[in-house]
């Protein structure tokens, strides 16, 4: 059963990837992304990460998703139609090396058997639950869990992503100056 | 003095950075005494050492002076020296040091005279002075990874000075030349290096396989080279000595570098840099000696070069370029004798040489001094006339070159052709190659006389430009140079000649313990057959010279059947055997291509194969403006390229 | 559940910590100074931060190498030694920019921040212990040069490389991150030490390791695709081919100061990242991958020196130059020795006395407006400028790897352990390579002392600073040639991890 749902999810999830990269328009493409978005949720939940599962919906599927809307209806923007000559040679290159690559990996990792278990008498750590969802009913996926690991384990790189944030607004600060100054 | 040795390379760096920082504040005096006087002084304390070497006895062995290590692994206590600066002075480069020094100093006083109205006085002594150091480096090193340096440096200021004077085109093209060149004869030097390394761990001269010295690092059990790398170091050496020593296929630049002053010419371009390829096989010829097809291949080279470069001087009208070919020609007789496995020969040769090759180019200087810088020999005649000096000390060295016995060349030609036909006897290949010398022999008489023929003997032709003599401060250094060239040879006369038993001549004894070689040949001849060898060059000496005056001293002209039989020749030999078009087509051309082609095909592989799509579509133009305008796409799709590259090759090469 | 905070060893990342305060502290100076009083006090504030950071990392040469933070950094000689290579790279980029944010009359106030952020991006990939903070380390460096690469008023091509930057940057993370997945799933851990202890590594520092699943030192393909993927993502930092096509482009549209900073500071941050993932975490795969390293090394080399050949802009020559030069180093990594990982770091260093000279010259002849940096606005420099020439032929030689400079000994020093390694035909490629560069090298020469000007150029006095750097470097590149024992000593012992 869980298998099956994995399937489909993780199908409806490539084909939608693929139509948002082929999309012309860019607010298909936009809702495209918004369909790949709930499929990791639904994954997130089969592997028992049910708060990662929330915060996919809430905040990607909700506010990030409902801004770049926002912002591609308000700039209207037009796609400069590419070189088809140029494309002609590319387009398909790409495509080749992009299937080559898909099946390099899903050969690698076919080729590989699962993860062993752990040792007996030894639990994954609470990270490794968080994303692999392995240890079942237990407590895995609890906001109380992921909290502990955040502040924990996780401590350094969560703040560190807050200096990455930090930079990322002052980027956005320098871009929205410039605008202006170009007209 | 050994103690000092250091200073030998030292007072020359001293004098090249105080003309660099100080130099335009100097006035021209003081840049002289500078420039002059560090290298005086360098020539005093290496006369100093070489008399303490000399006087621990006729056994003498190398001393080592260690200065710092320079290349390490590891840190603190626990670091291992590779490769240290340090100096080694032993018979062979004892000779080198003098003879850069000595000759050294008479070049920085010739330059006095003949650089006095140049703008870059100070620059012009800086770079002599850094070149000075760069050569003493060079022979004095005592691990190839330090004689690399030097190698190195030589190349970059004989760069410099064959540039001086960038204002001419053809100066500046000719500087680069001679950079590249040498760059792909670096590369073989390179190569060779770290073969040393990778088979013997080591680069200290000492510890060469086979070496004659001891050294403290000399194992006997050190595991030997397979047979591929014995015979692959010596051939990438050999690659690296066609450059610097301007052997075939890499000689063409030396005839451009010409363009260079006189004095540099005379310095770098005939008496010290050029000889460092030939230096350089004598001071590792254990590793040469290890390979007979090496040494065979070697013994080539300087059999045709010899030959070749000759030939191509027979029909130069340019005073310097005739002097430069001569030059090729007789590095090829060192390479000669290097080959022969007849070190001790080929550095008295390199010795004799410096003295009458950087006296004839000076007193070429001289010439184009005195007749308002013009090389043209067909422009000259009769200039013993107006310039006495400079004209009795050329024919001094003209004598000395082509072999007039009793001077210098005589002695120094003869014992390579000797140890050349000895070596025939084991191996005869080398008696064509004594053959093909000898016939060279011939050759070097003849365009040398014509050259001093043309130049000194006959009318004046040179129009209205009154030649007049050299200054002093240039003809000093002539008078010294021609005494040389008379009495340099006398340390190298044969037993033969004096009637005395055994083969090794005085030099020879003196080198042995540096350049013997070991473990093969070691030549016996007996003396009729060496009165014989020495009969037959002075005859072929003097056939060539007296050709040469029937040519163009004799009066009337030439038979037109005559100049119809040489026609071919000379135009093979004024194309230069056309050499520089073999490389173009067989080597740069294709190299060019296939540099352009990965050029185009980097912009992606992807974006290689669009390029030639559009470049069909919409020439060449278009091609160029979109390889620039840096394609996005394009790029994201080579990454994706690379990564399945990269992946599945993970897999393949584990 | 119990909740424990780890153990907050602040000394350990104190140099990063300083930075942070210092991006802050110019973003706060810059909004109390208001527009356009602050510039050299803002230059001044991140200098005196990256000193204060140096000297703290200096301080702590002594220290025990240890963990920090859940195992998160390590705090040992590696990074230190990196993090004060990094900070001397931050400073003089400052210098540059300093000089370049006057003359185009550009708004410094977010770039001092950013420059900061970025460097804290670059010392985290050094000491990374886990392939978390490697990327973290990535993404932070990333973000903020995305934006420095557009840094420019007057303009047009910063934006267009800032764009280009982003958009393949993004697709290398995407590689990066994939990759990281991928060794987790093999391994069950992302810590470095742990995913060497899980493929049989012996001993090092290591923390907890629950979780992590030893496979022995066999390669399954899932692991051997991360290897591949990590190669990927932190190659395109290090500008390796086939990764590299965004490099030209970057370095040229980017301010000079910028594109000096990414191909002096960025690339070492990748490569300290590399050594440190391939060193630690896969040590005992060195037999798969050192080979796919070789061919990777060989080909960015050859393509690095022959596509420079054709170069017109100087800039752009240093981009591919560049890219050469991380073939070198790459080679480091392959010898996968002890005596390689010290000869990279030691490269690391001369390759920057190098190249920030090289760009210091570069600085300096460009003026408000007009970068001047087509190579033949070069010609003559030797009458107008004779110091600016001798310091910038001494780059070029240097860069040409002719002794005795830093260049020749940082070859000699990483192709000796390729040797030593048995990889003697990578060393000879490398050879050839490298002697075949002397040639756009020298052409930089060519023009500065063979050529007369083109144009008389009104001398305008060169920035103080920007020629200290440029005469400083200019002494490095000697003094580290002739006695490259100190240095070569430091990173050994720097390196002491690796066996």
């Amino acid at each position: 059963m869980e298998f099956l749902i994995f399937s489909a999810v993780a199908a409806i999830a490539i084909a939608a990837g693929l139509l948002m990269v082929l999309q012309r328009n860019a607010m298909y493409s936009a809702l495209f992304l918004v369909v790949v978005f709930f499929c990791l949720a639904v994954i997130y939940i089969l592997l028992g990460a049910y708060f990662l599962a929330v915060v996919q919906v809430a905040v990607y599927a909700g506010a990030i998703m409902v801004l770049m809307l926002f912002v591609i209806m308000l700039l209207n923007v037009a796609w400069p139609e590419p070189d088809d000559r140029v494309l002609g040679l590319l387009r398909p290159l790409g495509a080749t090396a992009a299937v080559t690559f898909a099946m390099l990996m899903a050969w690698a990792l076919a080729g590989t058997p699962g993860l062993p278990s752990p040792l007996p008498g030894t639990s994954l750590p609470v990270g490794a639950a968080m994303t692999l969802g392995r240890v079942g009913e237990a407590q895995a996926g609890h906001v109380q869990e992921v909290a502990v690991t955040l502040f924990s384990k996780y401590l350094l790189p969560f703040e560190l992503v807050s200096i990455l944030l930090l930079a990322a607004i002052l980027g956005a600060s320098v871009l929205a100056r410039k605008r202006p100054d170009h007209a | 003095m050994i103690d000092l040795l250091w200073l030998v390379p030292v007072l020359p760096l001293a004098g090249a950075v105080a003309l660099l920082a100080g130099g335009r504040r100097l006035g021209r005096g003081a840049v002289v005494a500078t420039g002059t006087g560090s290298v005086a002084l360098a020539f005093v304390v290496a006369a100093g050492a070489v008399t303490d070497l000399v006087a621990n006895g006729p056994a003498m062995r190398g001393v080592e002076v260690h200065l710092f290590p320079w290349l390490a692994w590891g840190s603190g206590s626990d670091a291992v020296t590779v490769a240290e600066a340090g100096l080694l002075l032993d018979p062979l480069s004892a000779l080198m040091i003098l003879v850069v020094t000595g000759i050294g100093t008479l070049i920085h006083l010739y330059s006095s005279g003949y650089m006095a109205g140049d703008e870059g006085f100070a620059r012009y002594y800086a770079y002599l002075n850094l070149f000075t150091f760069s050569m003493l480096v060079l022979v004095l090193a005592n691990n190839l990874a330090l004689l690399f340096v030097g190698w190195e440096l030589v190349g970059f200021c004989s760069w410099a000075l064959i540039g001086f004077w960038f204002e001419r085109k053809a100066a500046a093209a000719a500087g680069q030349k001679a950079f590249i060149t040498n760059r792909v004869g670096d590369l073989g030097v390179l190569a060779a290096l770290f073969l040393v390394w990778a088979n013997w761990g080591t680069f200290s001269f000492h510890a060469l396989p086979g070496s004659t010295l001891p050294g403290v690092l000399d194992d006997p059990a050190r595991v030997l080279a397979t047979p591929l790398v014995a015979l692959a170091i010596p051939l990438l050496l050999l690659l690296g000595v066609t450059g610097k020593s301007a052997q075939i296929p890499l000689f063409t630049w030396l005839p451009d570098a010409m363009e260079g002053p006189t004095p540099v010419s005379a310095l770098i371009h005939a008496a010290t840099m050029v000889t460092g390829g030939v230096y350089l096989v004598a001071r590792v010829h254990p590793l040469f000696d290890q390979s007979p097809e090496a040494q065979l291949v070697l013994g080539t080279t300087g059999a045709v070069t010899a030959f070749v470069a000759a030939t191509i001087a027979t029909v130069q009208v340019d005073v310097k370029r005739v002097l430069a070919y001569s030059t090729v020609s007789q590095l090829g007789f060192m390479v000669l004798g290097l080959g022969a496995g007849a070190y001790g020969a080929a550095a008295f040769h390199l010795m004799t040489h410096a003295f009458f090759k950087a006296l004839l180019f000076l007193g070429a200087g001289a010439v184009i001094h005195g007749v308002a810088s013009q090389q043209d020999l067909r422009k000259m005649g009769g200039l013993i006339r107006y310039m006495p000096v400079t004209a009795w000390t050329f024919i001094v060295g003209w004598l000395a070159i082509i072999g007039v016995p009793g001077l210098s060349g005589f002695f120094s030609k003869d014992l390579i052709l000797a140890r050349a036909f000895g070596r025939g006897l084991v191996d005869p290949a080398f008696l064509v190659l004594f053959g093909v010398a000898l016939v060279t022999v011939g050759i070097t008489a003849f365009y040398m006389s014509r050259l001093v023929f043309l130049a000194f003997l006959g009318e004046y032709r040179g129009g209205s430009v009154h030649p007049h003599e050299a200054p002093p401060s240039m003809l000093v250094p002539l008078v010294v140079l021609a005494i040389g060239s008379i009495g340099a040879g006398w340390v190298g006369i044969p037993p033969f000649l004096l009637g005395e038993a055994g083969h090794a001549t005085v030099i020879e004894q003196f080198l042995a313990p540096a350049t013997l070689a070991t473990g093969t040949w070691e030549g016996t001849l007996d003396h009729s057959t060496e009165w014989i060898i020495t009969g037959l060059s002075v005859a072929i000496t003097l056939a060539g010279a007296g050709l040469a005056g029937v040519a163009y001293l004799g009066e009337g002209p030439i038979s037109p059947v005559v100049t119809e039989l040489v026609a071919p020749f000379r135009r093979l030999f004024a194309g230069r055997w056309f050499v520089d078009e073999a490389h173009g087509a067989l080597v740069i051309r294709p190299l060019a291509r296939v540099a352009s082609f990965l050029a185009s095909v980097d912009v992606g592989v992807v974006d290689g194969a669009v390029a030639l799509v559009v470049a069909g579509v919409r020439g060449i133009g278009a091609l160029l403006a979109r390889l620039q305008s840096g394609y996005v796409r394009g790029y994201a799709v080579t990454m994706l390229v690379g990564a399945v590259a990269v992946v599945a090759s993970a897999w393949a090469l584990r | 559940m119990t909740f424990a905070l780890p153990a907050l060893d602040w000394w350990a990342i104190a140099p990063m910590l300083v930075l942070v305060l210092t991006g802050c502290a110019t973003l706060v100076a810059e909004l109390v100074r208001g527009d356009d009083a602050g510039r050299a006090p803002l230059a001044w504030l991140t200098v005196a931060g990256a000193s204060v950071s140096g000297g703290i990392a200096l301080g702590q040469w002594d220290d025990p190498a240890r963990l920090a933070f859940s195992d998160m950094v390590s705090s040992d000689r590696f990074t230190l030694f990196f993090t004060v290579l990094f900070l001397v790279v931050t400073c003089v980029t400052v210098l540059f920019a300093f000089e370049q944010l006057r003359r185009e009359d550009f708004h410094p106030g977010e770039f001092y921040p950013l420059l900061a952020f970025s460097t804290i991006g670059m010392v985290l990939m050094a000491a990374a212990a886990d392939l978390v903070i490697t990327f973290i380390g990535v993404e932070l460096l990333s973000i903020c040069l995305y934006i420095l690469v557009g840094f420019s008023r007057r303009r047009r091509e910063p934006e267009e490389s800032a764009i280009k930057y982003l958009l393949l940057g993004s697709f290398a993370s995407a590689f990066l991150l994939y990759g990281i997945a991928l060794v987790y799933g093999s391994t069950g851990t992302t810590s470095l030490a742990c995913v060497g202890r899980a493929l049989g590594a012996p001993g090092g520092l290591v923390g907890a390791c629950e979780g992590a699943v030893a496979t022995g030192s066999v390669a399954t393909g899932m692991l051997l695709a991360g290897i591949g993927l990590l190669v990927v993502g932190l190659g395109f930092k290090a500008a390796l081919v086939p990764f590299h096509s965004w490099a030209p482009d970057v370095y040229e549209g980017a301010p000079t100061a910028i594109t000096a900073f990414m191909s002096v500071g960025v690339k070492a941050a990748a490569f300290a990242a590399l050594l440190r993932v391939f060193l630690v975490a896969f040590p005992t795969l060195a037999p798969d991958w050192s080979v796919l390293l070789a061919v990777v090394a060989t080909v960015t080399m050859v393509t690095g020196n022959t596509v420079a050949l054709f170069q017109r802009n100087i800039k752009r020559m240093l981009g591919y130059s560049s890219i050469a030069h991380a073939g070198y180093l790459l080679v480091a990594i392959v010898a996968a020795s002890h005596a390689g990982a010290a000869s990279l770091l030691f490269y690391a260093v001369g390759y920057a006395a190098m190249n920030l000279g090289a760009f210091a010259i570069v600085v300096v002849l460009g003026r408000a407006g007009e970068e001047r940096v087509a190579i033949s606005d070069y010609a003559g420099l030797s009458q107008r400028q004779p110091l600016l020439a001798a310091l910038m032929a001494t780059f070029m030689f240097a860069l040409a790897g002719v002794p005795p400079t830093v260049g020749f000994v940082g070859k000699f020093y990483v192709f000796s352990a390729a040797v030593d390694a048995g990889y003697v035909w990578l060393a000879l490629a490398g050879l050839a390579s490298s002697v075949a560069s002397a040639y756009y090298y020298l052409r930089v020469v060519y023009q500065m002392y063979m050529v007369d000007p083109k144009e008389v150029v009104a001398s305008h006095s060169p920035h103080r600073w920007v020629s200290l750097v440029a005469t400083v470097a200019g002494f490095a590149v000697i003094a580290l040639g002739v006695f490259p024992g100190g240095i070569i000593g430091v990173a050994t012992a720097s390196t002491s991890f690796v066996r």
